[in-house]
């Protein structure tokens, strides 16, 4: 189901250059005049931060959507008719396309949740579950046959789509009084939600990669081996609980938290370990070690190596104390949603693009700087917010203010930073948007 | 892996994901149990339409361009607190709240202050005005 898969890809495309465009301004915004210009639109960071996080999370969903559209194409002899499919694709992403416009129409004008990542209106998480449970409807028509025996990505892309419901609706628990009227139960819930929320799009994309290393290589015994599955095992133990380092300092059960601080540091070094596994099966492949997906998913490699570093501190409770609710929590999230998951993305994305290899060879050469220049500006911008993280978490802890200057250093870097990197990624953003449009559309 | 093992493997996380579940939806203590009067729920709806979290955290929850709110009122009188909302503190823009639903916002930072402490600080223990709380009270921040 190329065609689908292809405007899934597209639509994802569109939805990331949204979140540069929104992290463009809300940078732009740190500076005197430009700021003060922007304000004068009627635009704020309470406009902009809700577009920029949730459609950062959209991407990462339909990315992976996207390639799950692919692995439809793989079967034979549905249950379904692939006209009615056709017509259910067109069902959901009609209503992903009106929510995300509505989304972005609504929060610009000033009607939030006032929520972390679904700061928009409940109506359109309402259109959302439905649209969602139509998708899972067509998943599970089209896969359901021998489910034992399938491939360990098609049991992560499973969880991962039933988890998003299961997140979705308890994040949502906070529209009842039952839950809204306790702040500390309210918390708690926010977190999980959201916690577990996360680990269903990592789940997704880590599924993603594994099947994209399973095409490339041609090799299909990995993806049914026993270390695969116990480190699908391991890793989803953590999406379970390792949400509850955010919530060392909130008064609830010990046990919640010993079993998060147990657990909640095997995930990235598991992730790069099937990593590790996946580029060594793309080497295997002679010719395709110099692709842009090879080039992408190495990039992945390394983040997850740092966001392991980062994950460890975040997770031992004194350190916790000093560094939670700072800039380095945020450091954390950027380089595993950039630096993990919008880099696997982008590495499946150039892999379903540009299957031809000559033309992933030449359309390489056209963004290795843009990939050089991505990975810099992301590691200059993570470093600054480690450190003013780091050094504003002691004077908090000290009961003092940091020096003025610190803020304005890291105003400054995030401006410097950000805007090589948002130009990389558009750039890049173009390259696979203007070779999707020209992919011949296959209609099987 | 062969597909008994797969079933194991699966029934052990299914199970696994219920009972973590229920460890948090069942998990109550005196904080827990605090709730809102009906002045620091209508200040919660306050919050939550103005959408402070994008600059502010409560529970380290949200942005980090202000401060932590959680704690606040430990610092500000209700009297300071309703004028400050009123008028927009340092650089933070006014939200042009009125009288009274500055009032309710400074009843939800007054009964968000209660449930617990956010930020510790070196000090913590000793500056707090929180009577009720111990230090054994606050998970994790015993050493």
């Amino acid at each position: 189901m190329i065609r689908e898969a292809r405007a899934l890809a597209i639509l994802s495309l569109l939805t990331l250059m949204i979140v540069i465009i929104a992290g463009i301004v809300a940078a732009v915004s740190y500076f005197p005049v430009a700021g003060e210009f922007i304000e004068t639109l009627g635009i704020t960071l309470q406009h902009l931060r809700p577009i920029h996080t949730s459609m950062a999370i959209a991407w990462i969903y339909l990315g992976g959507i996207s390639i799950i559209y692919h692995y439809f194409g793989d079967f034979e002899n549905l249950t379904i008719q692939r006209n009615t499919i056709k017509k259910l694709f067109l069902v959901h992403f009609s209503i992903w396309i009106v929510s995300g416009i509505g989304i972005i129409i609504t929060l610009l004008s000033g009607f939030f949740s006032g929520r972390e990542y679904i700061g928009f209106h409940p109506v359109f998480s309402l259109l959302i579950l439905i649209s969602w449970i139509i998708f899972l409807y067509i998943f599970f028509k089209v896969t359901s046959k021998n489910i034992w025996e399938k491939p360990v990505y098609h049991y992560m892309w499973t969880i991962s789509l039933l988890l998003f419901v299961h997140s979705f609706i308890e994040n949502h628990l906070y529209l009842f009084s039952f839950i809204n009227s306790f702040p500390i139960v309210e918390i708690k819930l926010q977190w999980k939600s959201l916690g577990q929320f996360v680990g269903s799009f990592n789940l997704l994309v880590y599924g993603s990669l594994l099947y994209t290393g399973e095409k490339i290589s041609k090799d299909t015994s990995y993806a049914h081996s026993k270390k695969a599955f116990l480190l699908f095992g391991v890793g989803l133990l953590n999406t379970f609980t390792n949400y509850a380092h955010h919530t060392y300092h909130l008064p609830q059960s010990h046990i919640v938290k010993w079993i998060s601080f147990v657990v909640s540091m095997l995930e990235v070094i598991i992730l790069y370990f099937v990593i590790s596994d996946i580029i060594g099966l793309i080497r295997n492949r002679k010719g395709m070690n110099k692709t842009i997906c090879y080039h992408f998913i190495s990039s992945c490699k390394l983040w997850s190596g740092l966001t392991i570093f980062l994950a460890l501190l975040i997770s031992i409770p004194p350190l916790n104390t000093i560094i939670h609710g700072t800039h380095v929590v945020f450091a954390h999230a950027m380089g595993a949603m950039i630096g993990i998951d919008t880099f696997a993305i982008f590495g499946v994305l150039s892999w379903f693009i540009f299957k031809d290899t000559n033309l992933a060879l030449q359309t390489k050469k056209k963004i290795h700087f843009s990939i050089i220049t991505m990975n810099l500006s992301l590691f200059f911008l993570i470093a600054s917010m480690s450190i003013y993280g780091t050094s504003f978490g002691i004077y908090r802890y000290l009961d003092k203010y940091p020096p003025e200057i610190m803020g304005n250093l890291l105003r400054y870097s995030l401006g410097v930073f950000s805007f090589p990197m948002s130009l990389s990624f558009l750039y890049v953003i173009f390259i696979f948007l203007h070779n999707l449009v020209k992919m011949k559309a296959d209609s099987n | 892996m062969l597909i008994v093992h797969r079933k194991i493997l699966l029934s052990f996380l299914v199970l696994f994901f219920i009972i973590q579940s229920l460890l948090v939806y069942l998990d109550s203590n005196k904080f827990q149990k605090i709730s809102f009067s009906p002045s620091a729920q209508l200040g919660r709806t306050i919050w939550l339409e103005n959408n402070c979290q994008s600059c502010h955290q409560i529970y380290g929850f949200g942005g980090f361009l202000g401060p932590d709110l959680t704690n606040t009122a430990k610092y500000y009188s209700s009297e300071d607190l309703i004028e400050i909302l009123e008028t927009g503190p340092l650089q933070m823009p006014s939200i042009k709240l009125s009288k009274k639903e500055a009032k309710d916002l400074s009843a939800f930072f007054n009964e968000i202050d209660k449930t617990g402490v956010s930020v510790p600080i070196i000090n913590n223990y000793q500056t707090t005005n929180h009577e009720s709380i111990e230090i054994k009270d606050i998970p994790w921040f015993e050493y």
